[in-house]
C-alpha cells in the first residue's frame, strides 16, 4: 500500500475529493477542541489551516492521522470512511504527519530515524537505507546523518520531521508548523522544497503561523477560531476577511501582506 | 585461506563476533575453575542469560519487569512436571517451557496493552502476575503444592535427560550454550526491522504508529521472545539445583535477581547484563568471605549475619547512584559521545580546509 507513490494511482479519487472532513467535534471534558468542522481537500493541492494558539489545528491533525476518533462527525479518505482508524493504519493508507512538538527516536541517528519510515516501503533493508538517504538530502541533513537524533538543534528536528513523513511516500501529508523556530533563512529552502513536493502529487493540509508561507503555499485557507471554521477559501479572500483579521491575523499584517 | 576466513568475519557484526569468542574463552572456564568456583562461573552464566531475557522488555522495549519470576517459573515447573511426573526428557520441557512463557508473555503483553498500564502500573501488574502463579503453584497438587519436585536421578550422565554427575563441567556447558543461544537470539532480533520497530515505540510510540508501527504488535513480539527466553532458564536452573518448590520458582527474589544484572550493567543496551551478572555475583561472593573472614582490624565484623547483605546492598546503591546507565551502559555512552565529538570536529576541520581551498 504505501510503496505507491503519489500520485500514480490512476483511480484515486478522480471523481472526488481526497479528504474528505464531515461535521468533525472533539471534546475534551468540558472543552470543545473542535466544534462541526466540515471541509474538503482535492488531491494534489496544498490546504492550509490556521488559526490562533489553542484554535484546534492540531486536533484536527490528530482526528485525521487517526491518534484519535472524533466525539462525532466523520473522515473520508478517497471516498472511503476512515473515522477512528488507529494511526499506524492510516500511515499504511498513505497519511504521513509531522508533529508540532517533535518526536524524534532519541536513541537512534537520524538516518535510522528516517529508515524506520522507508522500512514500509520496501522488504531490502538496503533499499530502505538508500531511500532513507535520499530523504535526508532532500530535507538538508546529509550533514547529521549519523548523529544521534536526541542532539540535534530545533531546526534539525524541524527537518528531521518532515523527512521521517517524507519516507512513507504519503499521498497526504499533515504539517504541522515545520517552519517554526527557523530562522526566515531557513525558511526559504524549506518552503521551495514543500512546492516541489506538491509538484509529484503529493497533497498537503499545512499548519503554519508563518503568513508569508501560508500565503505562498496554499490553494486553499481553512480558518479555526476556538475549535470552530471562521472562514475558508482561497488565500486572498481569507486574509481580506473582517473577522479573520479581528480574530488571528491583526490589522498591521492586513497592510503587511497588502 | 586466511583470507576467506577474514573476509567471512569481517561479514559478521560485531556483538557476533564477541559471541564467538566469549563462547570460545568459556570453553576452558572449567579448566581453571572447580567446586564452588565451577558453581559461581555457572551462576554468573545463568543469570547473565535470564537478565539478557529479561532486558528484551526493560531495556529494548521500555517495558520494566519486575515479574520475571513468572515466566521463570513456568520454564522451571513445565520441565520439573513433565520430567518428574511424566518421566519426558527437560529437551520437551525446555521446549514447552518456552512456549509457555511467551504465551503468558502474550497474555500480560495484551493485558496491560489493553487497559493501558504503563510506568509503575505496568511494573506492579507483572509483579502481581508473579505473585498470582506464586500462590497458585502453592496449592497445584499435581505439582506437588509447596513441596516441590526433584529431579529423578539416573544412574548414567547424559544430555538428553540434562543430568551429569554432581561436579560435571557439563552443566556449566550447558548454561554456556543456553546464554550463548539467548544472545545470538537477541543479536539477531535486534538488529532486525522488528527489533528496531521495538526500539521506535519504546522513544516514542506516537511517531512510531504515524510511521505505520503497530505498537501493540511490537511490544507483544518483545514480550513473548522475553518471555520464551526466561523460561527457557528456568528448565536449566532445575536441572542445575535438582529441585523446585514456588519461592524457588515464582518468589520475589528471583524475579530481583533476573533485573538486577541488567540494571547495574546498563538497560538497553546489549553487554550490559552479562557485565552485571559478572560484578553483582562477584561482588556477592566477595563481601560474603569479607564478612567470614575480615582483615586484622576489622575482626569484631566476623561472622556477623545479615552484614553481607547490608555491604553488598550499599555497593548497589552507589553504583546506581553513580551510574544510572549502568557500569557498561555509562563506558559505552562515554565512548559513544567521544565517537560523536570526534566525527563533528573530522567534519568541521574538512569543512574549513574546503573554505580554504575555495578562498585561494
Ligand atoms: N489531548 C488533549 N487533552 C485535553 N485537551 C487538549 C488535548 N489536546 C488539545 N487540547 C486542548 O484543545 C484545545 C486546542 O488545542 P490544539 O493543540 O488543537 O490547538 P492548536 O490550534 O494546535 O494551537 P497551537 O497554535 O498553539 O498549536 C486547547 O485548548 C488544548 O489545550
Ligand atoms: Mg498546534
Amino acid at each position: 500500500m504505501t510503496e505507491a507513490s503519489p500520485g500514480s494511482e490512476p483511480q484515486a479519487a478522480s471523481n472526488g475529493p481526497l479528504l474528505e472532513i464531515t461535521n468533525v467535534s472533539k471534546r475534551f471534558g468540558g472543552l470543545l477542541a473542535l466544534s462541526d468542522v466540515s471541509f474538503s481537500v482535492q488531491q494534489g493541492t496544498i490546504h492550509g489551516l490556521i488559526g490562533p494558539n489553542g484554535a484546534g489545528k492540531t486536533t484536527l491533525f490528530n482526528v485525521v492521522a487517526g491518534t484519535f476518533a472524533p466525539t462525532t462527525g466523520k473522515v473520508a479518505y478517497r471516498g472511503a470512511d476512515i473515522t477512528g482508524t488507529p494511526s499506524h493504519r492510516m500511515a499504511s493508507l498513505g497519511i504521513g504527519r509531522t508533529f508540532q512538538i517533535m518526536k524524534p527516536f532519541g536513541s537512534m541517528t537520524v538516518h535510522e530515524n528516517v529508515r524506520i519510515a522507508t522500512y514500509g516501503r520496501t522488504d531490502s533493508t538496503e533499499e530502505a537505507s538508500t531511500e532513507a538517504d535520499a530523504v535526508i538530502a532532500m530535507v538538508g541533513l546529509e550533514r547529521w546523518r549519523d548523529r544521534s537524533a536526541g542532539e540535534l538543534p530545533t531546526a534539525g528536528r524541524k527537518r528531521l520531521e518532515l523527512a521521517r513523513a517524507l519516507g512513507l511516500a504519503p499521498n497526504l501529508l499533515l504539517l504541522d508548523e515545520v517552519l517554526a523556530g527557523l530562522v526566515p533563512a531557513e525558511r526559504k529552502p524549506l518552503i521551495d522544497l514543500l512546492k516541489e513536493i506538491r509538484s509529484t502529487g503529493v497533497t498537503m493540509l499545512l499548519v503554519e503561523h508563518v503568513m508569508q508561507a501560508v500565503m505562498a503555499l496554499s490553494d486553499e485557507i481553512v480558518v479555526l477560531h476556538h475549535g470552530q471554521m471562521l472562514a475558508s477559501g482561497s488565500p486572498r479572500d481569507v486574509i481580506d476577511d473582517p473577522r479573520v483579521i479581528e480574530a488571528y491575523l491583526g490589522e498591521e499584517h492586513r497592510h503587511a501582506e497588502g | 585461506m586466511q583470507e576467506t576466513l577474514q573476509r567471512r568475519l569481517s561479514g559478521i557484526d560485531v556483538n557476533s563476533r564477541a559471541i564467538i569468542l566469549i563462547g570460545l574463552a568459556a570453553l576452558f572456564v572449567p579448566q581453571f575453575a572447580a567446586g564452588s568456583n565451577l558453581d559461581v562461573a555457572t551462576r554468573i552464566v545463568l543469570f547473565a542469560a535470564l537478565s539478557s531475557a529479561w532486558n528484551i522488555m526493560a531495556g529494548y522495549a521500555g517495558l520494566f519487569s519486575f515479574g520475571h519470576a513468572a515466566f521463570f517459573g513456568i520454564g522451571a515447573y513445565a520441565t520439573a512436571y513433565l520430567l518428574a511426573v511424566q518421566g519426558i526428557s527437560p529437551v520437551v520441557g525446555l521446549v514447552v517451557g518456552a512456549i509457555g512463557g511467551a504465551l503468558f508473555g502474550l497474555l500480560l503483553g495484551y493485558l496491560t496493552f489493553r487497559y493501558k498500564l504503563r510506568g509503575a502500573y505496568f511494573v506492579l501488574t507483572t509483579f502481581a502476575f508473579a505473585e498470582m502463579l506464586y500462590l497458585i503453584a502453592m496449592k497445584f497438587s499435581p505439582i506437588n503444592g509447596a513441596v516441590g519436585l526433584r529431579v529423578p536421578i539416573r544412574r548414567e550422565e547424559s544430555w538428553w535427560w540434562m543430568q551429569f554427575a554432581p561436579n560435571s563441567p557439563n552443566y556449566f556447558y550447558l548454561m554456556l550454550i543456553y546464554l550463548l543461544i539467548t544472545l545470538v537470539a537477541i543479536n539477531m532480533l535486534m538488529r532486525s526491522r522488528t527489533g528496531q520497530y521495538i526500539v521506535a515505540v519504546r522513544d516514542d510510540e506516537d511517531a512510531a504508529s504515524a510511521l505505520g508501527i503497530n505498537p501493540l504488535r511490537s511490544r507483544l513480539i518483545a514480550v513473548a521472545w522475553s518471555g520464551a527466553l526466561t523460561a527457557a532458564g528456568g528448565t536449566f536452573y532445575f536441572q542445575y539445583l535438582f529441585f523446585i518448590e514456588p519461592p524457588l520458582a515464582f518468589g520475589p527474589n528471583i524475579s530481583v535477581e533476573i533485573l538486577l544484572p541488567g540494571v547495574i550493567g546498563g538497560m538497553g543496551t546489549f553487554w550490559g547484563p552479562l557485565v552485571g551478572s559478572g560484578l553483582l555475583i562477584i561482588l556477592g561472593e566477595l563481601t560474603t568471605s569479607f564478612v567470614r573472614q575480615p582483615p586484622e582490624f576489622l575482626s569484631f565484623l566476623q561472622g556477623r549475619s545479615g552484614l553481607d547483605l547490608a555491604l553488598y546492598g550499599a555497593l548497589l546503591i552507589g553504583i546506581i547512584m553513580f551510574l544510572p546507565r549502568g557500569v557498561y551502559g555509562t563506558l559505552a555512552h562515554r565512548w559513544e559521545v567521544r565517537r560523536e565529538r570526534q566525527v563533528h570536529r573530522a567534519e568541521a576541520s574538512s569543512r574549513d580546509g574546503m573554505k580554504e581551498q575555495r578562498d585561494d
